[in-house]
């Protein structure tokens, strides 16, 4: 009983907190406009700390605050039950992550299913990209890069015969940024983590995470024309096919006006450098531990205080 | 889609005011709300049918005559006056009250907002240009949809009209992509 009254009260906090964290952020990440200087790999990386921020928070204060406060501080003695509250608290809790978890794997599998399809009859090719790369039908989107943990990148016929090899090699290494920052996979767990009223910010997100592959895909003014070009020709062609949920595809975004007016009007500095800011995040993050761990015990208190008023 | 922004040389842009004023002007029926802020530049505008927020809701139908326009044109190229400061200005040459009752009624309609100052009221636009013409045009597109006896029709006209439209701005773009090359290669021999 004491265990289960734990599991209960720790799905509780975590489900509350989760919910309110989560409608803060999806109505009030659009007044972060001071956004709009920085660079776009930081944009897409704080939207995408944002967009997952109330997971993670929550998850983090139930493992490190509510699960311990029961477990230390809850007297074993007591038969106490476990209110009406905390039971269907938890057993929201506990269908939300059913749900992820199916949203998950019906992405996962939806992808799969499409990539195999569009790999049949398919010529494996070398462009020197890390991941495996294959030449499909003209019908499949034109540059696509799929999966998560055995990544693969799929041009159409038509992609392939339309870019010159300059255009190319810069669409190729769009794709291949979205690789390094691991894109598919942040799309995998906004799919775990998932709740109403998210989808502007999800699309806020994507966008950013175009503008960085754009950005990390150039380095000159000859290389961002390169890419602007590729990108006309190929919103151009329109494919029969729908991209798969888990994939990226390089003219997949709606706003391409805005990407193509950056690439026109690239500039050695427009890209900007992600590099310093990681001076800001760390040292917060030391900082934030080291307060933790220095106001652990009245905090473990206080939480407990808060299960208790829920049990009852 | 290809969006309007094409032509942004780089980031969120605001037309002038002039401009967007006239283009407004074109169009008086207002009954959408919008959100508007930097991520609506990001393909992100969210729009709500007013009935759903408070905010704006009053505008469903709301027509806005010429003089209301002529103020409202005046107030977006000054932004912010007073009732007699605006009389004083060449393009205005009406009476005091005139302006006064005008003024009045565009706050009342929620287009201007107003702070004390002295023993007069200081207006403010509440939108841009550039806001009241993305609501205009999308009740203009509402409408369009909800014109047909079948849903789809209307709806096809717009795709083709915008797919001609695409299909014309990503050949201004080749153009433009071709002109930098060249611009490029000339700097380059140079």
């Amino acid at each position: 009983m004491f265990a289960l009254r734990g599991i209960a009260v720790s799905l509780t906090l975590f489900w509350l907190s989760y919910c309110a964290l989560s409608v803060l952020v999806a109505y009030g990440w659009r007044y972060l406009d001071r956004l709009r200087n920085l660079p776009p790999r930081v944009v897409a990386s704080l939207l995408f700390a944002a967009r997952i921020l109330p997971f993670a928070l929550s998850l983090a204060g139930t493992l490190v605050f509510a699960a311990p406060s029961f477990v230390w501080l809850e007297p074993r003695g007591t038969d106490e039950e476990i209110g009406v509250a905390p039971l269907l608290l938890g057993i929201c809790c506990l269908a939300f992550f059913a749900v992820g978890l199916t949203r998950v794997v019906r992405a996962q599998t939806s992808t799969s299913r499409v990539i195999s399809s569009w790999l049949r009859g398919a010529r494996a090719l070398d462009v020197g990209t890390p991941a495996p790369s294959f030449q499909a039908s003209s019908s499949v989107p034109p540059l696509t890069l799929a999966g998560v943990c055995r990544p693969r990148l799929l041009f159409s016929e038509s992609a392939l015969a339309l870019l010159s090899p300059d255009e190319l090699r810069c669409a190729v290494r769009h794709e291949v940024a979205h690789m390094k920052f691991r894109d598919n996979l942040k799309k995998l767990a906004l799919q775990f983590a998932w709740f109403p009223s998210m989808r502007n910010l999800e699309k806020a997100w994507q966008h950013a995470a175009e503008l960085a592959a754009d950005d990390d895909a150039v380095s000159n003014a000859n290389e961002a024309l390169d890419l602007a070009a590729a990108l006309i020709k190929l919103s151009r062609q329109l494919p029969n096919q729908p991209l798969p949920v888990i994939s990226m595809g390089l003219v997949q975004d709606g706003a391409l006006s805005v990407r193509i007016s950056r690439l026109l009007n690239w500039k050695e500095s427009s890209s900007g450098s992600a590099r310093k800011f990681r001076w800001f995040a760390v040292p917060s993050l030391v900082a934030i531990l080291l307060t933790t761990a220095a106001v652990y015990g009245p905090l473990l208190a206080q939480t407990h205080e808060v299960t208790e008023w829920l049990v009852r | 889609m290809i969006c309007k922004e094409l032509h942004a040389s780089s980031g969120p842009e605001r037309p002038e005011a002039g401009k967007s004023a006239s283009a407004f002007a074109k169009n008086q029926h207002i009954s959408i709300d919008g959100r508007f802020g930097f991520w609506d530049n990001l393909g992100v505008l969210e729009i709500r049918v007013q009935k759903n927020i408070p905010f704006l809701s009053w505008i469903a139908g709301t027509q806005l005559g010429h003089l209301e326009q002529q103020v409202l044109r005046e107030m977006w190229s000054r932004g912010n006056a007073t009732v007699r400061e605006l009389m004083e200005t060449e393009n205005i040459k009406l009476a005091y009250t005139t302006i006064m009752t005008t003024m009045d009624r565009l706050y009342k309609k929620r287009l201007l907002d107003r702070v004390v100052e002295g023993r007069a009221y200081r207006y403010f636009p509440r939108h841009t240009p550039d806001e009241m013409q993305r609501v205009a045009a999308l009740e203009g597109i509402r409408q369009l949809l909800g014109s047909g006896e079948t849903s789809s029709l209307p709806l096809s006209y717009l795709v083709e009209a915008l797919s001609e439209h695409d299909a014309q701005l990503l050949d201004e773009l080749q153009v433009l992509v071709e002109r930098k090359r060249q611009e490029l290669q000339k700097r380059g021999q140079s």
